[in-house]
């Protein structure tokens, strides 16, 4: 059995409830009665539209479908509880602001959605689908990986004889593809190629994207990086683990989160605070990090503790950090009273799960995967 | 001064002719909003009607002159633009 928790920013159904009220307390959203090594793979948000994707290849979706990002129905303005997509073996999804993009088991890339900044990939006539749309099909003893921000998209090429491709279709207005700066790239373009490094992560943000190999090394970046971020400092560092906010970077490095970009929200990870609230030194573990557009979540396991405990910090205005710890209590609303506009640290559930809890960010909404 | 969350170029924003109005993607999911009557009165902070974020719009008078005519509406003689 598989469950998934959401909260946060709700406006179009997004969270598969059923109803479009911010939610604050984790609800339970979804539940699969799925074989025991049945993982959820990712969550792929978009501003109103949630993808899911289970390691069986199958897909579930749930929000707004204003602009034929979920089903080809256009009667359908949203999808407000979960529905399977009729798509089988999906290897990969993403989701960007209004679009939606996903790579069948035949390394296939399929699109659909809104995308007048060139998001589709299908040139500058079509900036509206609402079927999927074949895009580009690479051979299939390549491994491949999806990446997007708001309004690009990134399709990474790792070859069967070493080396990799990125392609990058979308907004290009501060240069967060290639130079020189342009207003679209309309169609699926190399923006990065190599016959030895081994890109395995294209992290993207609003107006930025950092290219890391296998050895968890900076190998390039594009587009208008937060100034605070220094490339020098990092790129003969291996070892790291890049995530990326709209307006921000955040990189684990021996035990740190070091934040670079906007922080008026509560975004720059404070260290000392994790280290000293919520860490046991000795006991305490981190298991893992991801990011929303303006939020962050941990998963940490604590060796004396069954179980995992998940925490949020940044922007949590629409109840995407969760209540504040010292004012949570079973009998207060689930309905978020906006009580958190920003924190450190917040420890939002323990989740009894069987296997490592995992962790996902939208836009201004919260995920959490629990294993029975 | 208001702190605001980011600042956007007039180019990077969606502008609806029939709403007379620029918008731009909020990180919570929905959009910052501005009209186009109240940048050319001097306005430049466009507010996203579901939470406190704000951004600033980067732009001169006289680059609002084409969205004047997208919307079929006279262009303002204060913008400007003399040929």
């Amino acid at each position: 059995m598989l469950q998934v928790y959401a909260f946060g920013s709700n406006g179009n159904f997004q969270l598969g409830l059923g109803h479009a009220d911010d939610i604050i307390v984790p609800q339970l959203t979804l539940s699969l009665d799925v074989d025991k090594d049945v993982t959820v793979k990712k969550v792929a948000c978009g501003g109103n539209h949630t993808l899911l994707l289970l390691s069986n290849g199958n897909v579930y979706e749930c929000g707004s479908n204003a602009m034929g990002q979920l089903c080809d129905d256009s009667q359908i303005e949203t999808v407000p509880k979960w529905s399977k997509l009729d798509m089988n073996n999906i290897k990969d999804i993403a989701c960007g602001w209004e679009f939606t993009v996903v790579l069948d088991i035949l390394n296939n890339v399929w699109i659909r959605g809104y995308g007048p900044k060139g998001e589709l990939g299908l040139g500058s006539n079509t900036t509206k689908i609402t079927t999927f749309q074949k895009i580009m099909n690479v051979p299939e003893n390549s491994n491949c990986k999806l990446f997007t921000s708001f309004q690009n998209c990134a399709l990474l090429v790792q070859r069967p004889e070493g080396g990799s491709v990125v392609y990058g279709w979308g907004s290009n207005t501060k240069c967060q593809l290639m130079n020189p700066k342009s207003k679209s790239v309309f169609t699926p373009t190399i923006i990065y190629e190599s016959d030895s490094q081994q890109i395995v992560q294209v992290a993207m943000g609003k107006n930025f994207l950092l290219l890391i190999d296998n050895e968890g090394r900076i190998v390039s970046t594009r587009g208008a990086i937060p100034e605070s971020f220094q490339l020098d400092e990092w790129k003969d560092k291996k070892g790291l683990e890049v995530y990326t906010m709209w307006s921000s970077i955040h990189i684990y490095y021996e035990n740190k989160i070091y934040s670079f970009g906007f922080g008026i929200h509560g975004q720059i990870f404070d260290n000392d605070y994790f280290q000293s609230t919520v860490m046991n030194k000795h006991t305490s573990k981190l298991i893992a990090i991801n990011t929303g557009s303006e939020h962050g979540m941990l998963v940490v396991q604590d060796d004396i503790i069954s179980g995992f405990t998940v925490y949020c910090w940044g922007w949590g205005e629409h109840g995407n950090c969760g209540r504040v710890k010292e004012e949570q209590s079973d009998d207060k609303p689930v309905i978020n009273d906006y009580s958190n506009l920003s924190s450190k640290a917040n420890e939002i559930m323990h989740v009894d799960s069987v296997m490592p809890s995992t962790v996902f960010g939208g836009c201004a909404s919260t995920w959490i995967v629990k294993y029975d | 001064m208001v702190a605001t969350y980011d600042e956007i170029e007039i180019e990077d924003m969606t502008f609806l002719p029939e709403d007379q109005m620029f918008t731009y993607p909020c990180p919570c999911g929905d959009r910052f909003e501005i009209l186009l009557e109240d940048m050319l009165e001097g306005e430049n902070i466009a507010v996203c009607p579901s939470c406190s974020l704000m951004i600033d719009v980067i732009f001169e008078p006289e680059d609002l002159g084409e969205f004047f005519e997208d919307a079929g509406l006279p262009v303002p003689t204060s913008i400007g633009i003399t040929i």
